[in-house]
């Protein structure tokens, strides 16, 4: 796969691991060589002898002998560096015992995960299905008495009127995020969180906002309150919206769940801070499939936790997603990669019109009505300036605005890539506006 | 809307004073409202709220614009820069050195400008980030490489209002902007365009305070032209003429206007003065003196005692030189002290033509005739030297700077004189003189342009130094080396500059030191400029 420096830079866990590889690409590399699935190389380092670092490039990983925590460290930059910078110091041959051991153990270990999901006898997954259903009883208790109590509260909340909102102490939504945290629901505790964080200075903002987290809290209550009545699917669908975790290990084994295998146009990525997590969400979208997906990754101070495939923003993955449960799945994990591609292999159908994405968004609604920050690509359409806005027009002349969180950079860089040109734009829905990822133009994607 | 309103003023206001009306709502949520099972007042608001806001989130249409977009795409008129171009450039944004990436940039867009090429689209914005930081005088000549959509776009977007040039751009930084935006500004303008500048200098003199004036007539001078004869000579003959009372700085501006008329040939002041000169040649009585000149070559005489040309009164009145300078203890009489003063401003042509002799033999008459030596602690030293580096400057006359230079003794003097040579010999200079190669304070006195590179000699030459003082000193400590060398030593040298790096044992302090403010940044630099060059 042919890399560049600025998906390379973007793979760095810090700007100075990035700095540190930069260095190293001009350093002093004892040797250098790839195959037609990986690089490695030797480079003098602080210890006795040269380290060992190796990328697996067909299936983004790295490995280096270095005791660096920082991953991928700044060897395996630089060497993917030196790839970029200057490919014709890497000299073809067979690929030595370490490199061949390490490819080879990658590849058994994504086969015995399958192997593994296959040795479960029928007693096992018994066993484990029924303590499962003990657990969530148990959860559930807790969590009825969780949803009554929101329940009374949204209701004392209405019949005073939301005007009281802004006067509000802190301490009056604290006390029930505390509560929806003891009842294990911390995806409530998030809603009344956002109430609690609202601007409500911008007296144009707030009344609208504060009614559209009310709206959604009010119905995951009644939905709760209804658990037992729903079909699985949805069932899973409100347990994941009230604060069930899924674990990825877990959802591997379940066979109900959504996978799909596809070529992963990457459309953007977006980093988020909150407290001391960053949130670093990815968007993606099935060539095949039409399928979006979002992939989250969170990284506290406190643990280093790697993606286990580096993502890069503008290209193509192959992979298997596994989605989280849903009734219409977007969030995903990658449980198998095989190739990266920095074009698309071939051309995309695109949705031809906002109004054809609005049809898709019903659909979208009614099996999910919290469905919300929905990816996808729109042909032919026109960024223009209206006013201090930025908006979208089709080819019917129907609108969106662009959402005013978009700006800097990436704005500037939307204004000079549209040039008054009808382009294929990608896009995430947000509530008060678009969001734009990237261009896509003749079969490669340009992304913001 | 009604649905809207009524909805907003029950939650707003609470079910306590406002109930549900549903007959203000739409049919759809009516029908659904009605299948639910209510439990109260405050029940049924909220979920006419559920039902109404996800009604609506499915149900909005988006908006139609209400006029035809008239708007065109731009067609470029240049072509863009090359696929290689576009790598080099990328390469350079990440270049961790700052200074180096800033030397690069220069050149990436030197070339551009030179192929008549345009930035390409993708990379417009870190582009244009990086340009604003530079002089105005830069930004406009990259405005050539922004093409049509850039330039559109920096009309579009603030974050480059720098970048948007107006016609009055000029006339602004000269009469608003600080003193170094001021400099860099003229500067740039007396070399390219002496006139113009001119211009823009006489259109503000009356609102410049008397500093600045001093300060204009000092760049004047280092940027002399014949077209600033009549602006000079009516400052001469007005503004700063001999007053009995006069402040310390008309009197030091009358001294600069004068040192400018002097360097002009046609002016009436430099006639004068040549004129009054020829009264002071006498003829060679043989001896020391006449095996230096030609046979029948004239002398120039001083006189020991003042004249009716050099008295503190006439010179002061005259040429604004004030003989009761401290300056003036350094020499033997007022009138050496003077004479200096004007041997600063007199063009070496006329020293020729005077003494009808060659450019070697005029220095060599002017440094070391005995009347122009001092001894100082028992060594001689020529009193005219610093006059002389001081016309040098001035006329920047490459004969003069030749002859001068190998009596240079002090540092800053010869790097002043340095910056005035031409490639060429600012290189055979340096390499006569090896203990210099390895120092940036030198090696920045290179007078190259901006494309150009020292030869491959000159560059190994200068490695090995760099190298050699590595060896001594076990550490590399002038930080400032790599600057010059990224910008001029010859990408053909990369080689050396890898051999001399796999000399060095690893993992040792001057290992280290050598890696960090030598190797990393040249190799680095040398690779994209490298790429620049073959692109």
């Amino acid at each position: 796969m042919n890399f560049t420096t600025e998906q390379i830079k973007a793979l760095a866990p810090k700007e100075a691991a990035f700095k540190a590889g930069q260095k190293l690409a001009s350093g002093s590399w004892v040797e250098s060589h790839k195959s037609n699935r990986a690089i490695w190389g030797a480079i003098k380092g602080s210890g006795k002898n040269p380290y060992l670092v190796q990328v697996d490039i067909k299936n983004l990983a790295y490995k280096c002998s270095c005791p660096s925590r920082q991953f991928p460290c700044k060897h395996a930059l630089g060497l993917l560096l030196l790839y970029v910078n200057t490919p014709t110091v890497f000299t073809e041959t067979a690929e030595p015992d370490y490199v061949l051991e390490w490819l080879e153990k990658r590849e058994a270990r994504s086969q015995k995960s399958e192997k593994e999901e296959r040795e479960l006898t029928e007693d096992e997954k018994q066993k484990r299905f029924e303590a499962k259903e003990k657990r969530q009883d148990d959860r559930m208790k807790l969590v009825n008495a969780g949803l009554a109590e929101l329940k009374v509260w949204l209701k004392d909340l209405i019949q005073l009127g939301i005007l009281e909102l802004p006067n509000r102490k802190p301490a009056y939504f604290e006390t029930m995020i505390k509560r929806m945290v003891d009842a294990k629901m911390p995806g409530l505790a998030g809603w009344i969180r956002a109430l609690k964080e609202l601007n409500y200075k911008n007296q144009n903002t707030w009344q609208e906002d504060a009614l559209s987290i009310i709206s959604k809290l009010y119905l995951l209550v009644r939905s709760g309150e209804k658990l037992n009545e729903l079909d699985e699917n949805e069932k899973l669908n409100i347990q994941s919206l009230l604060g069930w975790t899924f674990n990825q290990k877990d959802m591997l084994q379940d066979k109900n769940l959504v996978s799909q295998k596809d070529q992963w146009l990457v459309l953007g990525e977006t980093k988020e801070e909150q407290d001391d997590l960053k949130i670093q969400r990815f968007w993606l979208f099935g060539l095949e499939s039409k399928r979006d997906a979002i992939i989250i990754h969170f990284e506290s101070q406190y643990s280093n936790a790697s993606i286990q495939f580096p993502i890069v923003k503008g290209s193509v993955i192959e992979a298997e997603l596994v989605f989280y449960p849903a009734t219409s799945p977007h969030r995903a994990f990658i449980k198998k990669q095989k190739e990266i591609f920095q074009k698309l292999p071939k051309p995309l159908e695109l949705l031809p019109s906002w109004e054809s994405y609005r049809q898709l968004k019903i659909q979208e609604l009614k099996l999910n009505p919290w469905s919300n920050n929905r990816s996808n690509i729109i042909a032919q359409v026109k960024v223009i300036k209206e006013g201090n806005n930025l908006i979208v027009v089709d080819k019917d002349t129907a609108f969106k605005t662009i959402d005013k969180s978009f700006f800097g950079d990436s704005r500037s860089s939307l204004l000079m890539l549209t040039n008054n040109e009808e382009v294929n734009l990608s896009f995430v829905d947000m509530p008060n506006g678009i969001f734009p990822l990237g261009i896509l133009h003749d079969n490669q994607y340009i992304s913001f | 809307m009604r649905a809207k309103e009524h909805i907003k003023e029950i939650t707003l206001l609470g079910t306590e004073k406002r109930t549900v009306n549903p007959e203000l709502l739409p049919e759809a949520i009516q029908r659904s409202l009605h299948k639910v099972t209510i439990e109260d007042e405050a029940d049924k608001a909220l979920t006419t709220l559920v039902l109404y806001y996800f009604y609506n989130q499915g149900g909005i249409i988006a908006k139609r614009l209400d006029k035809t977009i008239n708007i065109t795409p731009i067609q470029e008129q240049n072509p863009y820069v090359n696929n290689a171009m576009v790598q080099a450039l990328q390469r350079l944004f990440i270049v961790e050195n700052i200074m180096a990436q800033d030397t690069l940039l220069q050149i990436w867009i030197a070339k551009a400008i030179t192929e008549n090429t345009i930035i390409t689209p993708a990379l417009c914005v870190p582009y244009f980030k990086a340009i604003s930081k530079f002089s105005l005088a830069f930004k406009k000549q990259a405005k050539s490489t922004f093409g049509l959509r850039g330039e559109w776009l920096i009309e579009q977007d603030d974050n480059f209002k720098n970048l948007r040039f107006t016609e009055n751009e000029e006339t602004d930084i000269w009469a608003f902007g600080k003193k170094d935006q001021r400099e860099s500004f003229i500067v740039g303008l007396l070399e390219t365009n002496p006139m113009k500048a001119l211009t823009i200098i006489e259109n503000a003199w009356n609102n410049e305070n008397a500093r600045d004036k001093l300060w204009i007539l000092k760049l004047l001078k280092q940027h002399i032209n014949n077209g600033y004869k009549p602006f000079l000579e009516t400052l001469y003959n007005q503004t700063f003429a001999y007053k009995e009372k006069e402040t310390k700085t008309d009197r030091a501006s009358r001294e600069l206007v004068a040192g400018c008329l002097l360097l002009l040939e046609n002016s009436e002041l430099h006639k004068h003065t040549m004129a009054q000169f020829k009264t002071y040649l006498v003829k060679s009585k043989g001896g020391l003196l006449s095996k230096v000149f030609d046979h029948n070559a004239p002398l120039f005489q001083i006189p020991e005692n003042p004249d009716n040309f050099f008295t503190n009164s006439n010179m002061l009145k005259s040429y604004g030189i004030n003989a009761h300078e401290t300056e003036a203890a350094n020499f033997k009489t007022n009138q050496l002290y003077c004479f200096s003063k004007l041997v600063a401003s007199i063009p070496f042509k006329a020293w020729i033509q005077l003494l009808q002799t060659d450019y070697k033999k005029t220095v060599s008459f002017l440094l070391t005739n005995q009347q122009f030596i001092r001894t100082l602690k028992g060594t001689p030293e020529p009193i005219l030297l610093e006059a002389l580096i001081e016309l040098a400057t001035s006329t920047k006359d490459t004969n003069t700077i030749s002859s001068i230079l190998p009596h240079c003794k002090n540092y800053d003097q010869i790097k002043r004189l340095l910056t005035l040579l031409s490639p060429t010999n600012w290189e055979s200079v340096l390499l006569q003189n090896k203990d210099w190669l390895a120092s940036s304070d030198i090696l920045t006195t290179c007078p190259f342009g901006k494309r150009e590179q020292w030869s491959l000699g000159f560059s190994e030459a200068v490695l090995e130094s760099i190298k050699k003082n590595l060896d001594k000193n076990n550490a590399v400590y002038d930080y400032h080396l790599a600057k010059p060398c990224i910008q001029f030593l010859n990408t053909k040298a990369l080689n050396v500059l890898v051999s001399i790096n796999g000399k060095i044992e690893v993992q040792t302090t001057k290992y280290n030191s050598w890696q960090k403010h030598i190797y990393q940044p040249l190799s680095e630099g040398l690779l994209i400029r490298q790429q620049i060059e073959q692109a």
